[in-house]
């Protein structure tokens, strides 16, 4: 024991008082982090906070207006996300295994931190009262620390006690993270909070009662933490199925596509247009791409098929700039892709038949979510669109990263391309994009796109705002994935072109792949960019997850008075902000070693 | 292998089918850019607003917050303004972010555990929330404060209030600019003879102690400044002043004729220099398809410029130049640029100086007796005339005007018998001796004795305004953090055996970071700081999220006055392209002045 303290106290000597200077610093620091925490307690326990601003307008953070009648389809869209979360962490569960000594020593250095804060925090603060008079309260009293130092230091010393002991017990990593997400959702059926209640008068009662925690959630998190374990269990089941992994990272990215045209939007679909527009479209194009595949190997076919994909490319083009219906617009271009990759995969009758299978699924898909996106809502809330609060956040990022990334894969591909006309030009739009800051690309939106457009045709504000962020986070996304261009060798593009590829196959086969794995911890980056960047739309009057708690949240007096508690909601908008972008950043981090890029 | 080209069919041809490609692809942007631009006519002649640049001439019928102009007289001057202000933030958070960043990213790599911690503490939680939750933070921050109306006039140490923050500052004085620029003068003046002895040392093997010449000298120089000698700095503002003189008298065509002659003559040189470098051994003279699309666009570029200036932008753009004043009632000119070069550099400053509140209350003032006349030598403090003073609380009461600087009488602006505002100028002074930079402390006042309204003081310390004071500390400190991981990356970079082989030729630790760290880093790490500094430059436009007039907010003012949202957004594009050019051109002239000499 003496040994070990021994040992400790040299460490610590070497790392924080090895010289003076060293000292010096070490005392500063400390001074300043042990400040600035008693100062956050303080302001955060003070009398003049009302978190209840924050904890009672949980429901306009989420989904701002959205009608309480159809929350289940809000619920529906987060047990999705929940379940092709559980399905894929069981999926690519992996086999690291660590005693279960190290879940003690997490539990007992965080005790340790509790402990530590709960010794040094402030038991009095002051702040400057509206009059200009320093106001000091007590916020800590010495009851309530001594209450809770007590509970804390068992609590520590047992954990401490059980991690030192040796028990054979290993689990698995994956497993933990459910362990971990259990305390939550039995911590919401346990600790109650204060909840704002009106008396006849419709006047707040103080002091106000105490509930649990998300009183009205609960049991739809408690279901949907339920049906998260399961869908592991089904995942870990799955685990030997390769092919259900592709059809997971299908849907993953299907998924948002679906919530937000399906789910979210409870489309009112006409079946009259459905029997006229959709099934015939479907029906014709499905018939072309059925005749590509079952006539490629007869050799007229084969003679002009360089023709045929031209023609369906210049039809596709076309396609955008004449009025034919969306779904058929679509068509087209997936037609196109179609057809180009066709002869290289349709060797062998196999391929040919999963070919045709794939054909029909993607196309039923388009189809279904096309209806879906094009129809009209069956939502009826107050303002302009449905989507508001974290929901809007939530989809300016993703459909802001969907339709920029195709746009800033074909500009990075333009400005490294040999043809001097098409450079120039992909450089000027990425130059000119990327020197002008993005809010100014936002009232461009909101203001100036209209005038541009044919007259009668309007846009959504926030399509609008899309249709911008498509260009600025695509000039960005290109200027991320030239750098992975130029890092090909040279010798890929000459290999690729003595085994005798075609332009688009030596891009698409060769040169993407690589240049794409190369990029992704940037491209990751440049994402979480682009979601910290949607805060942006709040200027232009956008109800975003920062308008809520900035402006929303602070004009309301009716039922309840929380005007004037703007910092406690700015902070919470942080916070969750913070978990995000934390969360993400981390996970890139983890992408990065497991690609081991940079590290050859 | 030409022979085999001739019996190609022109489609199989490749040459034929990439510039087909090419032609058809310029064709179709074309043609999508022509579409818009005509949905634009049609929609903006419905909406009766017509695309024009008129209203930068026209008074807008609106304040800005703070700047240069709070009461602009043209579009022109309130876009300066907001562009004034746009720097003011860039520049002064270029500096801070960059000494904060530094600090931080050596802190980082600090082998104290708390001082690693913490810092890296410091940058997760700033990188990982937006940078506009974090200015609105601040601004909620200080807005939390009580508001000035309820603290006691007088001065205070520091002050912060719902109207912002206000602190001790030196204020520029009459003669600061000649102080400032004989300082740079001074310095570079060092730094000359700073690489001279080290030239010296290299060539005698000698001890020529470089560092303590160049100091004594900077030292000895800076002090006869102080005392006096810093009017040598008036040369510069004498210059100017003829310069100013002369550009008065050219014409407005001689600009655009200029600018075409350089396009012309760069676009020569550069055509030429192309086609000498294929008449080399290795080219052989020949000429491939792009090389002569090279050629072709240096004549199409430069023949666009040539168009370009003698068309109604170039006659605009030379306006500019020749500070065409009734169009845009702006000092932007170079004519007017010298004038005001000429007036802040004089020998002796000369300044308008302004009726001032003698007693509380009191709201003009009409001369009775001037008791000074143009020549006269005055000292601070002197009665320079007698006034009535006027207000509706203090009724006429008769006023003893002083001196508030000690110098020569230029003019008399006004004339006996007549009332005038307070804060109209009424005589004009060239002063002979005021210090350059004057200490002081923030201050508290009424608007006017009977308003209950405060202020801060002008003149008294410094005060940030509420937005200036959110945006500034939000820009320095996010873009600090993306610098201090840059500093991080640029010193992880040096390799260790470079520090090892200093050492052991017996450099200290200081020599040691200078002559071999340092060198090594900064070429790694100039690139990614000139992104991070293009950076802070484009999130100074946040500033319009809590209200601080730089240029997009002051452009969303006047598009809300004018309907003109099109020639608005041009300026902005404008603007902020010019900036990122000139930012990115200075980072690659000093990348390219670092670059390792290569054999």
């Amino acid at each position: 024991m003496v040994d070990v303290i021994k040992k400790n106290a040299k460490a610590v000597q070497e790392s924080l008082f090895s010289s003076v200077g060293s000292s010096v610093l070490t005392i500063g620091t400390s001074y300043l982090v042990l400040n600035f925490f008693r100062g956050m307690f303080g302001f955060v326990m003070s009398s003049d906070k009302d978190w209840l601003a924050v904890l009672n307008n949980m429901q306009l953070y989420m989904v701002q207006a959205y009608p309480e009648s159809d929350f289940i389809r809000v619920w529906i869209s987060v047990g999705l996300t929940f379940v092709f979360s559980g399905i894929s962490i069981g999926l690519w569960r992996s086999d690291d295994r660590s005693n279960i000594s190290v879940m003690f020593d997490r539990f007992y250095k965080l005790g340790l931190g509790v402990l530590f804060f709960t010794i040094v925090a402030p038991t009095f603060t002051s702040y400057m009262g509206n009059d200009g008079s320093v106001i000091t309260e007590e916020v800590f009293s010495r009851s309530s620390r001594i209450g809770m130092l007590i509970p804390v230091l068992v609590i520590t010393v047992g954990f401490f006690l059980l991690k030192n002991r040796k028990i054979n017990f290993s689990f698995n990593n994956s497993d933990a993270v459910f362990l971990y997400l259990s305390i939550p959702i039995a911590l919401i059926w346990i600790i109650e909070l204060p909840t704002i209640q009106l008396d006849q008068n419709k006047d707040r009662i103080i002091p106000d009662p105490l509930m649990p925690i998300a009183n009205t959630t609960k049991v739809p998190w408690t279901v949907i933490f339920v049906l998260f374990l399961l869908s592991y269990f089904i995942g870990i089941y799955f685990k030997e199925v390769k092919r259900l992994k592709n059809i997971m990272s299908i849907s993953w990215f299907l998924l948002p596509l679906l919530i937000f045209s399906w789910i979210f939007k409870k489309p009112q679909i006409e079946m009259a247009e459905v029997l006229t527009g959709d099934i015939p479209i479907f029906l014709i194009f499905f018939a072309v791409g059925l005749g590509t595949v079952l006539l490629i190997n007869n050799p007229i076919v084969k003679k002009y098929y360089s023709i045929y994909i031209g023609v369906v490319i210049v039809a596709t083009i076309a396609g955008v700039f004449i009025s034919i219906p969306m779904l058929a617009k679509a068509c087209l271009l997936l037609l196109g892709l179609f057809v180009t990759v066709v002869p290289a995969v349709s060797t062998s009758q196999q391929g040919k038949k999963s070919l045709i299978i794939i054909w029909a699924v993607a196309l039923v898909t388009l189809t279904f979510l096309l209806r879906g996106g094009a129809s009209e809502t069956g939502i009826v809330v107050p303002g302009s669109s449905i989507f508001g609060g974290f929901s809007l956040t939530w989809l300016l990022a993703i459909f802001g990263t969907y339709v920029s990334f195709p746009l800033g894969v074909l500009l990075a591909l333009g400005r490294n391309s040999k043809l001097p006309i098409v450079r120039i030009i992909c450089t000027g739009i990425i130059e000119l994009v990327r020197s002008v800051p993005y809010i100014t690309w936002l009232f461009f939106a909101s203001v100036t796109l209209a005038v541009f457009l044919p007259a009668g045709v309007e846009f959504n504000l926030i399509v609008r705002v899309l249709m911008v962020t498509a260009f600025f986070s695509g000039a960005y996304f290109a200027e991320n994935i030239r750098g992975g261009l130029q890092s090909i060798p040279k010798g890929q593009y000459e290999a690729a072109d003595a085994i005798g590829m075609s332009p688009f196959q030596k891009i698409g086969l060769i040169v993407l792949p690589q240049a794409l794995r190369a990029v992704i911890p940037t491209l990751v980056s440049s994402a979480i960019t682009a979601f910290k960047d949607s805060s942006l739309v709040t200027i232009i009057g956008l109800f975003d997850f920062l308008t809520i708690g900035k402006t929303v949240i602070d004009n309301q007096s009716v039922p309840v008075n929380f005007v004037g508690h703007q910092r406690e909601n700015l902070i919470f908008v942080a916070v969750v902000y913070w978990i995000f972008t934390f969360t993400l950043s981390r996970r890139s981090m983890k992408i990065e070693k497991r690609l081991g890029l940079g590290e050859r | 292998m030409k022979n085999a080209m001739k019996y190609l069919l022109f489609f199989r041809n490749v040459v034929f089918l990439k510039w087909a490609f090419q032609v058809i692809f310029l064709f179709g942007i074309l043609s999508i850019i022509w579409n818009y631009i005509q949905n634009a006519i049609v929609n903006l002649a419905d909406t009766n607003i017509a695309f024009s640049w008129g209203w930068l001439g026209e008074t807008p019928g609106v304040s800005v917050a703070e700047g240069m102009y709070t009461l602009p007289n043209s579009g022109l001057q309130m876009i300066q303004t907001g562009m004034i202000n746009m720097f003011r933030i860039t520049l002064t958070g270029i500096l801070a972010a960059t000494l904060l960043g530094t600090f931080l990213g050596i802190a980082r790599l600090s082998s104290n555990y708390i001082v690693e911690k913490s810092s890296t503490g410091l940058l997760e939680v700033v990188r990982n929330v937006p940078l506009l939750v974090q200015i609105y933070f601040f601004q909620a921050f200080v807005l939390s404060f009580p508001r000035l109306e309820v603290f006691e006039v007088g001065e205070y140490f520091i002050h912060i209030s719902a109207k912002g923050l206000a602190f001790p500052w030196f204020n520029r004085g009459p003669n600061a600019y000649l102080l400032m620029v004989y300082t740079l003068i001074v310095i570079y003046i060092a730094n000359k003879i700073y690489k001279w002895r080290v030239e010296l040392l290299e060539k005698e093997g000698r001890d020529t102690k470089p560092f303590l010449w160049s100091l004594g000298i900077l030292g000895s120089l800076l002090v006869i400044g102080w005392y006096g000698g810093f009017r040598a700095a008036g040369v510069f503002g004498f210059l100017a002043g003829y310069i100013s003189l002369g550009l008065e008298s050219v014409p407005a065509i001689v600009y655009q004729g200029l600018v075409s002659g350089v396009a012309i003559y760069i676009g020569f040189k550069v055509t030429k220099a192309f086609i000498d470098s294929k008449k080399s051994e290795e080219a052989q003279g020949i000429y491939s398809d792009d090389d002569y699309f090279k050629i072709i666009l240096n004549v199409v570029v430069v023949l666009l410029i040539v168009l370009l200036m003698f068309s109604s932008i170039g006659a605009g753009f030379a306006g500019f130049l020749v500070g065409d004043e009734i169009t845009f009632k702006a000092d932007w000119g170079l004519p007017q640029l010298f004038h005001g070069i000429e007036n802040k550099l004089d020998w002796y400053p000369h300044i308008d100086l302004e009726i001032y509140e003698v007693i509380e209350g009191m709201k003009k003032a009409e001369i009775t007796n001037w008791l000074i006349k143009p020549g006269d030598n005055i000292t601070e403090g002197q009665v320079v005339a007698t006034a009535y003073a006027t207000g509706n609380k203090i009724g006429k009461q008769e006023v003893e005007l002083k001196a508030e600087y000690t110098g020569k009488v230029e003019s008399l602006i006004v004339e006996e018998g007549k009332a005038i505002k307070i804060g109209i100028p009424f005589y004009e002074l060239e002063v002979t001796d005021a210090a350059p930079f004057v200490f002081s402390r923030p201050k508290v006042e009424k608007v006017n004795e009977t308003s209950k309204f405060k202020r801060y003081a002008k003149g008294h310390g410094k005060s940030l305004s509420v937005g200036y004071f959110a945006i500034w500390l939000g820009v320095v400190l996010y873009t600090a953090i993306f610098i201090s991981e840059v500093v991080r990356a640029g010193i992880m970079a040096v390799s260790k055996g470079q520090s090892e082989a200093g050492m052991s030729l017996g450099l200290r630790r200081g020599a040691l970071l200078r002559l071999v760290v340092l060198p090594q880093a900064i070429r790694v790490m100039l690139p990614p700081m000139g992104n991070q500094y293009l950076n802070l430059a484009k999130n100074t436009s946040l500033g319009i999220a809590v209200a601080y007039p730089e240029i997009v907010a002051v452009g969303q003012t006047l598009y809300n006055q004018e309907g003109q949202t099109l020639p608005v957004f041009l300026i902005w594009m404008a603007f902020y392209s010019s900036v990122s050019l000139t930012i990115s051109s200075i980072i690659n002239y000093y990348n390219r002045k670092m670059k390792i000499v290569e054999r």
